[in-house]
């Protein structure tokens, strides 16, 4: 079931009316609507992998369980060893088995030895990569007793699996998202108001921006020997607001829904195309994700302290391990060894926290150095983003050589540039829209709120009408669902 | 609680209201290619608009022809009439029988034929129709079963399009528009035949495939024989021709023809004549006029032999 679909506009109003009339007064009965909610949510993709999430929701539970009872430290070790090897067991075996058996094969037949080997060509669960994270992370506080282990499993089965959550994060962390499900949640007119209006304004991402975006950047990168550099450029700026536009507009909707139960989710994207350095950028894109590697890696790893040379590495560590969490494809790799390399120069200059404030705080208008300093940072994350988005790395190298030719300087032509200069009026609209409201939680969480009803009713109209007439007619899934 | 549930109710009036007042202003003033979800251009391709306001001018007819464009492409309503009866096509654009069930009910009565042709191009039958559904709704007016007929479809470019033209409809604007005779599809014909200036199509290979039919689609269609077999006329299925090699990649052809002899008198075509790829078609589905003189002259011995030309 996609967020952006006729049958999730009825599924959520009747799971919202069951939870707040029906099970109102009683928390057991609320959190086992939440858990079946999510499971027959979770089911209508693919209901065989339940099992896998049951599965893992009920290892980390015992582990949890035992841990909270025993004092010895062999056997905590022992315990956290078999959770996370659980979890990273299924991840691996899902998502990496037929990649490490592919290059096995290409290593062997590189040095002589040609090897016999099937893929198996396993089918990827769907959000694999996002609850297996969570309960990792709920296992390690509990081992590092930042966390009492829960004692009730419908509570504990409900946090691994909340719907809104639970295919494409935000990557809670237990110490967050748990105690959320042992309280009484009270309707709050206010937040369950504010949840509505992120959920219009991720539909707006993901259905006008990102989809629209998406046609472009597809014809570009499907073809891109058949376009001229000016073309190509154009197809990575329009890949770097589907992306944006798809993942923060899943993350909107996501805790706009959570809003309306009375949850309180992370925030996973702070406005990072206003970043004025790659560090920044990094702390403002999918934060859930990396705020997990910083705590749960990089941190244990010894983060920025130390040598030159152990910085070096941690940094080349989380950002590869990063890239290769978002796919068995070696683009994805390299886009996070690219990233490295951008962060790289700003740490060992200890200039990777320069820029800790919203830019032009308080401004309406950033300053001219602000300017180029997006637009650099805009650019370098283009570039990192076209490996992430091409077949392979071949084609990467090629498309980034072709754009660098002299077509770079020559009008494109291409297919549909009609639509295509609509979808950059509407690029330009929504960018505005975000600079308003970048000292906010998303951008129209406080747009005209000092205005009249009737002006922020007509607003947010506009902005459905703009859904209404720029989606595409087909349902489009969501990028972050294949990871 | 209630302060939210009424809220977002006044919310969801306004909204509703507001949305479709944009529609019309934005369909009355940007062009159609500016915005993707609303058509608000008269006309298209397939000059269902010449078709309709001739059929709401017409008293009667002895034959009426419905169905896809292999209908209004490929029934040559002048060589229909060698038969001594007068006919009308009143065939669209990727029409399927959810459309047709609709022409059926408003000009069955009107037009009192005593023969249907009902044209039936299998893929017609694997449709969502939302193509279709777009053509009549710019080109004919909105009226309740069209109307539920887009909401039961579920389309928002239906929906919006549904909206604009209700607007123009109810603004009387629609009557100033007349369609060019000739267009890149053709030149209408009156009676709504629609003739391909004489193209030749080059031979292509398929692979084998197979028609997913909509079960939704077989549900209208059976509506659409009781409503021609309650008014008392006769009818006649038939599958015009498509390339041969198209027609054979197809490996569920027999499973079609068993189900249309069920239904009523059928006739494949695509057995009954030997058309040659490249010299009768003008792409690989649609006869060029060549191809349209031989299978209606085989059309009207079919109905000679059936005592139908009568």
């Amino acid at each position: 079931m996609l967020f952006n679909s006729l049958d999730f506009a009825i599924f959520l109003p009747i799971v919202f009316i069951l939870y707040w009339f029906v099970a109102q007064r009683n928390l057991k009965l609320q959190n086992a609507l939440i858990l079946a909610a999510s499971y027959f949510f979770y089911a209508l993709w693919d209901w065989r992998f339940l099992f896998l999430i049951i599965f893992s929701t009920l290892v980390d539970f015992t582990v949890g369980y035992f841990l909270g009872k025993t004092k010895d430290q062999t056997y905590r070790k022992i315990l956290l060893a078999v959770s996370v090897a659980v979890n990273l067991g299924f991840l691996g075996f899902f998502k990496y088995y037929d990649f490490f058996l592919a290059n096995f094969i290409e290593a062997f037949r590189l040095f002589g030895q040609p090897i016999q080997a099937s893929s198996l060509n396993i089918i990827l669960p769907v959000g694999i990569s996002f609850y297996t994270f969570q309960t990792m992370s709920y296992t390690i506080d509990v081992y590092r007793k930042r966390l009492e282990p829960g004692k009730d499993i419908i509570a504990f089965s409900a946090f691994v699996s909340f719907f809104p959550q639970l295919v494409a994060g935000p990557i809670e962390r237990a110490s967050n998202l748990l105690p959320q499900f042992y309280k009484k949640r009270e309707f709050v007119y206010a937040n369950a108001a504010d949840g509505l209006k992120q959920i219009l304004w991720g539909l707006f991402k993901k259905m006008v921006i990102a989809d629209n975006c998406a046609y472009f950047a597809n014809m570009f990168f499907n073809n891109y020997t058949e376009h001229p550099g000016s073309a190509l450029v154009l197809g990575g700026v329009f890949f770097a607001f589907q992306i944006y536009g798809d993942f923060s507009g899943y993350s909107d909707i996501a805790i706009g829904t959570s809003r309306l139960f009375g949850f309180n989710l992370m925030q996973n994207f702070n406005y990072p195309y206003f970043s004025r350095d790659m560090a920044e950028f990094w702390r403002r894109w999918h934060i859930s994700l990396s705020t997990w590697f910083r705590d749960y890696l990089y941190i244990p790893l010894g983060g920025s302290r130390g040598s030159s040379y152990k910085k070096v590495r941690n940094i080349f560590i989380i950002f590869i391990v990063s890239g290769f969490w978002h796919g068995a494809n070696w683009t994805f790799i390299i886009w996070g060894l690219l990233n490295a390399l951008y962060f790289l120069p700003l740490l060992l200059t200890k200039r990777n926290r320069a820029n800790l404030e919203v830019v032009a705080q308080g401004k309406y208008l950033p300053s001219i150095r602000e300017v180029m300093q997006m637009g650099m940072t805009f650019g370098l994350a283009v570039i990192a983003w076209i490996f992430f988005r091409s077949e392979n790395v071949y084609s990467a190298f090629d498309y980034l050589s072709r754009i660098f030719s002299s077509t770079l300087f020559t009008i494109p032509t291409f297919k549909d540039r009609h639509i295509a200069f609509v979808t950059l009026l509407l690029i330009g609209f929504f960018v505005v829209i975000e600079w308003i409201g970048r000292e906010h939680q998303f951008g129209i969480s406080k747009l005209l709120q000092n205005k009249p009803r009737i002006i922020r009713w007509t607003f947010f109209t506009f902005i459905v009408f703009l859904i209404g007439v720029f989606m595409k007619t087909e349902e489009t899934p969501f990028i972050y669902f294949q990871f | 609680m209630k302060k939210f549930i009424t809220t977002l109710a006044k919310f969801s009036l306004f909204c509703a209201f507001g949305y479709f007042l944009l529609v019309c202003v934005f369909g009355m003033s940007i062009p159609s290619y500016y915005s993707p979800n609303i058509t608000s251009h008269l006309g298209g391709s397939g000059h269902l608009n010449s078709r309709i306001k001739e059929a709401n001018n017409k008293a009667h007819v002895d034959i009426l022809i419905l169905g896809s464009s292999h209908a209004y492409r490929g029934l040559d309503t002048r060589i229909i009439e060698r038969s001594g009866k007068s006919a009308f096509n009143l065939g669209s654009s990727s029409q399927t029988p959810i459309q047709t069930e609709i022409l059926v009910n408003r000009y069955l009565s009107h037009l009192e034929p005593s023969l249907v042709i009902f044209e039936v191009y299998p893929s017609a039958f694997t449709l969502d129709g939302a193509e279709s559904s777009l053509d009549l709704i710019i080109n004919s007016r909105v009226d309740l079963p069209l109307a539920k007929l887009v909401i039961k479809q579920k389309n928002i470019k239906l929906i919006n399009s549904g909206v604009y033209a209700s607007m123009r409809q109810f603004l009387n604007l629609e009557t100033v528009f007349t369609e060019e005779n000739t267009n890149s599809s053709g030149t209408y014909i009156s009676g709504g035949f629609v003739e391909d200036s004489v193209r030749t199509y080059r031979y292509d290979d398929y692979d084998k495939q197979r028609w997913d039919f909509k079960p939704y689609q077989f549900e209208a269609f059976d509506r659409i024989l009781s409503s021609i077999k309650l008014s008392g006329a006769e009818c006649l299925l038939v599958f015009s021709p498509i390339t041969p090699s198209r027609y054979n990649s197809y490996t569920n052809q027999v499973y079609f023809d068993s189900l249309m002899t069920s239904k009523a008198s059928y006739f494949n075509f695509n057995q009954l004549i030997q058309l040659d790829d490249s010299l009768h078609f003008s792409d690989s589905h649609h006869l060029n006029q060549h191809g349209v003189e031989i299978y209606n002259r085989k059309l009207l011995q079919v109905m000679d032999s059936l005592g139908l030309s009568d």
